[in-house]
């Protein structure tokens, strides 16, 4: 173990208990860490040095055509080919049950035959109606901002770069509507990603996909300005290529990964607590430790101010954190935050206990990012196999004792309340898509998906509990037997009693539960930035907004690109 | 066509789940389904002979001493429950049980002897192989099967499948997924399309399936 990182082992503070992390509130309100997936992901291009070469354009003038990129990594090539297709208008629409696209694109194994990108050429524009195969690692489409390309395009036509005010206010040039993988419509199973070893963190190859959308749209956008003005046209500013990342209206589709995949989920959550407890636990705050913070600061509170969206309930809580964010730099001004011991646990608690619970997410996000060398390590243990298992052997005794001391939070419900049964998840046959209906004023609650943990967590406890005594000693193998209702749930908390964060301490059925909160932690957890709620059901965000490009991945300050802000 | 072992995966759980199958038992089956389809052995074949008699009649079975009676019903049920058990006893006696292929991914997994009689001959499946009649492994007719912690001395004669072969079989369906019969493929997806609820308008208007960023 690194010396740093033995001492901040012998400084340990407790993780912060599921209680505190894992409500939805909190869950809702975290921002983007070092940890996150495209941070792992611009460290890993720049660390190994992957090289990026276009081996080929046939775009036409109207920028409509392909462009395919090799991709060199030290564990082998991939290719990405991005295909530029005609759209009318009226076609154009981010909702998933959209059936054509402005562009269409694919990440594959190795150097691709040219037949594989005809192929690819045919297919990817039907997307989820077309067939892939194993070569094929994944899948994605994206339209292009109506607010923006446009007017980059005639701009850097003109010879001038757009208005970075507006270039920062949109934040991308193409935005995505879903990012396919994991075997879906024949691509690669996820072991496939896994023995080929250039991928070897959850969603790597998915981040790497939308990193090459948004050069797609770089190189796309240039060729269609010098299409325009071959004479006169400019490439993108560097600056400008920083404040464009790439759009993504992400719906309900996602939520429900998060319930369904436990394991991953507190593995991605106890590499981030680990992170934040390991920092907390440093027993003072080193000179070069608090510029970096008053640095970081700076930045968060320009990135804040140029975070804006319309829904109303976001924008308070913006205002109140930029409010909170000022409040925060003055007292770090005077330095009376970094005497006595343990300054970085004080600061975390503080905004735990005093502030709003963006501020107290976006306060560890930056104590987070202060200390790579405790932290960056732990980006290798966010993935998991996903395996349960059961044991048969438990007693039911054990088990509702189990039940009692990690699932006091479901317990605690009325589900016989009408309120805690409001939802209920279901798959829609329109694209398959997970949804949410009111289990009192929609049909289909018979078909129920299984996210109701807290409830069945609650109804096997109430099975248990109306057992004889005698039947309490029996084991959990044979009650199963018996009973294989209760199997998905009993194998549920059996395999994560050892793990502090595989659950969501809340109801999810009930009323009160905002979906938008679970989009809101696995975006995070992405990488994804500025939240732009579009309801309580659906968010645009922007991803890899301030990432460098592929010819500065190897620059010593690639990585630095948290909370990005921008002059303007 | 050719499928990967997520799409198998997720056709089975939905055809189990709508066939009545309940949480848990549902993700078991698809998991052995795969796991067979992987190694190029019939479990989705099987399946759609064994879905009929399934339909709603996912109910619990009893151990009495070392034996299960399992009445007929295919073994997709009841197999991760039955081999959960059997974990823990030195053998255990699963009678009437249809389908017994289904139990050796979970018997696999767990270095757990199978051992059962058809027609066509005897059938033993170890951690050393799949041993004797092959057509025997592939026959659904109810049979009585001897389930063994670890392997047992003797085997039902030459190995027809071992760990070598399946676990090429395994990698050759990484690299180029697995091939399925398109009918079969067809008729399963038809029982797993139970589990979908129409699209209304009032899901539409809540902001399902995402919204318009464009404004």
């Amino acid at each position: 173990m690194p010396e740093a990182a033995a001492a901040a082992e012998e400084a340990a503070v407790p993780l912060r208990p599921a209680a505190t992390v894992m409500r939805l509130a909190r869950l809702g309100s975290f921002h983007p860490t070092r940890l996150s997936f495209t941070r792992s992901l611009i460290r890993r291009m720049g660390r190994e040095g992957w090289r990026f070469h276009r081996r080929q354009s046939t775009l036409d003038a109207s920028g409509y055509g392909r462009i395919v990129y090799e991709i060199a990594t030290p564990r082998g090539a991939l290719s990405f080919c991005g295909f530029s297709n005609p759209l009318a208008p009226e076609e154009r629409t981010d909702r998933v049950i959209a059936e054509k696209w402005d562009a269409a694109f694919a990440l594959s194994a190795g150097r691709i035959a040219d037949s594989a990108i005809e192929r690819l050429s045919q297919a990817t524009p039907h997307q989820e109606a077309a067939r892939y195969g194993a070569d094929d690692l994944v899948l994605s489409r994206a339209n292009r901002s109506v607010r923006l390309f446009d007017k980059v395009a005639a701009s850097l036509a003109a010879g001038k770069q757009p208005d970075l005010g507006e270039v920062v206010e949109v934040g991308y040039l193409m935005r995505t509507t879903a990012v396919y993988g994991n075997g879906k419509f024949g691509l690669a199973d996820l072991p496939r990603l896994w023995r080929d070893a250039i991928f070897s963190l959850p969603y790597e190859a998915e981040m790497l996909t939308v990193y090459m959308i948004r050069q797609f749209s770089f190189d796309l956008i240039e060729h269609i300005a010098a299409m325009q003005n071959p004479a006169g046209a400019v490439p993108l500013a560097p600056i400008t290529r920083r404040a464009l990342g790439i759009g993504n209206a992400t719906g309900l589709g996602m939520a429900p990964f998060l319930v369904s995949h436990p394991m991953l989920f507190n593995n991605w959550i106890l590499a981030r607590e680990t992170a934040l407890a390991r920092v907390r636990g440093l027993a003072a705050a080193r000179p070069e430790a608090i510029a970096r913070f008053g640095q970081l600061l700076d930045r968060a509170i320009a990135h804040v101010g140029q975070w804006n969206t319309d829904d109303e309930r976001q924008q308070a809580r913006i205002q109140r954190l930029r409010e909170e964010l000022a409040t925060l730099r003055r007292s770090a001004i005077r330095s009376e935050l970094f005497g006595g011991p343990r300054p970085w646990d004080r600061l975390v608690r503080a905004a735990e206990a005093e502030g709003s619970l963006e501020f107290s997410e976006l306060v560890n996000s930056l104590i987070i990012e202060l200390h790579p060398e405790l932290v960056d390590g732990l980006e290798a243990t966010t993935g998991s196999p996903e395996q349960d298992a059961i044991d048969a052997r438990m007693s039911l005794a054990a088990l509702k004792s189990l039940i009692e001391t990690r699932y006091g939070w479901a317990l605690a419900v009325d589900y016989e309340a009408r309120p805690q049964r409001h939802l209920f998840w279901y798959r829609s046959a329109e694209k398959d898509e997970p949804r949410l209906g009111e289990r009192f004023n929609e049909p289909g609650a018979e078909r129920e998906l299984p996210l109701g943990i807290g409830l069945m967590a609650a109804a096997l406890h109430r099975a248990l509990a109306a057992l004889p005594a005698a039947a309490l000693s029996r084991n959990a193998g044979e009650f199963l037997l018996e009973q294989p209702r209760w199997r998905g749930i009993l194998r549920r908390i059996q395999s994560l009693a050892p793990l502090p964060y595989g659950e969501i301490e809340d109801n999810l059925l009930g009323e009160a539960c905002l979906p938008i909160d679970l989009l809101r932690c696995k975006l995070s957890i992405f990488g994804a930035a500025k939240f732009d709620p579009k309801s309580d059901r659906w968010t645009r965000i922007t991803l890899f907004q301030g990432a460098p490009s592929i010819e500065e991945l190897g620059d010593p300050e690639a990585d630095d690109w948290a909370f990005p802000a921008f002059p303007i | 066509m050719r499928v990967s072992q997520f799409e198998i995966y997720r056709l089975v759980q939905r055809a189990l789940e709508g066939s009545g199958a309940p949480y848990g038992v549902d993700r078991d089956g698809a998991q052995a389904i795969a796991w067979l389809e992987a190694r190029g052995l019939p479990g989705l074949r099987l399946l759609l002979a064994d879905l009929p008699g399934l339909d709603g009649k996912f109910r619990g079975l009893k151990l009495r001493g070392e034996e299960i009676d399992a009445g007929g019903l295919s073994a997709i049920a009841y197999g991760s429950a039955v081999l959960d058990l059997a974990r823990g006893l030195p053998s255990l006696r699963l009678r009437h049980c249809r389908s017994p292929l289904f139990l050796l991914p979970a018997a696999a997994a767990s270095g757990l002897t199978l051992c059962w009689r058809q027609a066509a001959g005897e059938i033993r499946c170890s951690n050393i192989g799949l041993h004797g009649s092959e057509a025997a492994l592939l026959d659904a007719t109810p049979a009585d099967v001897e389930i063994r912690t670890g392997d047992s001395a003797g085997q039902a004669g030459p190995a027809f499948l071992d760990p070598a072969e399946l676990a090429r079989r395994y990698d050759r369906a990484l690299e180029q997924g697995v091939e399925v019969d398109e009918e079969i493929w067809r008729e399963i997806d038809a029982v797993a399309a139970r589990v979908q609820v129409p699209a209304s308008p009032e899901s539409r208007l809540k902001g399902a399936g995402g919204g318009d960023a464009n404004l």
